[in-house]
C-alpha cells in the first residue's frame, strides 16, 4: 500500500457527518504524506536509525533541501502534524465546527504530494535533492 | 512588535521563553505581525508552546489562528502563510514555528 491511499480513506472521512469524521481525516491526510516523504527518502537511499525519530527524520530532511518544493513538503508537513495533534488530542476544542479542517488537510496533503512527485519524475531534479542531502546529512 | 489590528493575541509564557531561549525574538515577531495583518476574517490568535511528541522530538511554538467556520472548503490560509515564512526566514528559524488554522462556529460555540 502506497501512503497515498490514505487521501482516499480521508476524503471519505471529510465527507462524513461529524466532528469525529472531520477531525480523523487531518490524521489520515498527515499521514499520507509523511509515509510518502518516507518511503521517497528511502528510494533515495536515506533510512532512518532505529534511534531516529522517523517523524522528525523525515521532516527535517525536506525542511532543509536545496529543492524549494521539497521544502514546501517540509513546511506542509509541519504544520499539519500540528493540526493532527489538535485533531486527535484536543477533543475540548470548539474548532472543528464543520470539514474546513479536513478539506484544507486533504488539500495541503494533495499540493505537497504533487510537488514530491515532480521531483521524483524529474531525473536531473531528483538527482540534485539527493547530492545535496547527501552532503547536509552523510 | 509593530501590530496594528485590534485582533485579540495572546502569547503562553512557555512560548515567550522558548523563542528566548532559541535568540528567535525578532523573527518570531514578525511571524506574529504577518499573521494579524495578513489573514483575512481572523478572529484571535494564540500562541502556545507545544512539548515534543511522538511525532516531533522537538517542542516547538505554534502559532494558532482562528478562524470562522464559514463552509466555503478549503482553506488557503497554511499553505500561504507556510510559503511566506519559507522565503523570509531560514530553516534554523522557522522550523521552530508553526502556524495552524482552526476554525469555530459563527456563534463561537
Amino acid at each position: 500500500m502506497d501512503g497515498r491511499a490514505f487521501l482516499t480513506v480521508a476524503r471519505e472521512l471529510a465527507a462524513g457527518r461529524t466532528a469525529a469524521h472531520w477531525r480523523s481525516a487531518v490524521g489520515r491526510a498527515y499521514y499520507a504524506i509523511f509515509l510518502e516523504g518516507r518511503d521517497h527518502l528511502q528510494r533515495w537511499g536515506f533510512v532512518p536509525h532505529q534511534r531516529d525519530p522517523v517523524h522528525s527524520f523525515v521532516r527535517l530532511r525536506f525542511d532543509y533541501a536545496a529543492d524549494p518544493d521539497l521544502v514546501m513538503v517540509g513546511r506542509a508537513l509541519d504544520n499539519l502534524s500540528k493540526l493532527r495533534n489538535v485533531a486527535d488530542y484536543q477533543t475540548q476544542s470548539h474548532s472543528f465546527a464543520d470539514d474546513t479542517e479536513a478539506q484544507t488537510s486533504i488539500t495541503n496533503a494533495l499540493r505537497a504530494l504533487a510537488l514530491l512527485d515532480a521531483v521524483e519524475a524529474d531525473p536531473v531534479r531528483r538527482a540534485a535533492a539527493i547530492v545535496d542531502m547527501r552532503v547536509r546529512w552523510p | 512588535m509593530a501590530v496594528t489590528t485590534n485582533i485579540p493575541c495572546t502569547i503562553s509564557p512557555e512560548a515567550t521563553a522558548r523563542v528566548a531561549e532559541l535568540g528567535i525574538q525578532h523573527d518570531f515577531d514578525r511571524m506574529v505581525e504577518h499573521t494579524l495583518n495578513s489573514i483575512p476574517e481572523l478572529r484571535r490568535v494564540e500562541v502556545l508552546l507545544e512539548s515534543a511528541s511522538e511525532d516531533d522530538d522537538e517542542s516547538r511554538v505554534v502559532i494558532v489562528s482562528y478562524l470562522p467556520a464559514l463552509g466555503n472548503g478549503p482553506d488557503p490560509t497554511m499553505w500561504q502563510w507556510g510559503q511566506w515564512v519559507i522565503d523570509t526566514f531560514s530553516p534554523d528559524v522557522w522550523r521552530h514555528v508553526a502556524m495552524i488554522t482552526l476554525f469555530e462556529a459563527v456563534d463561537g460555540r
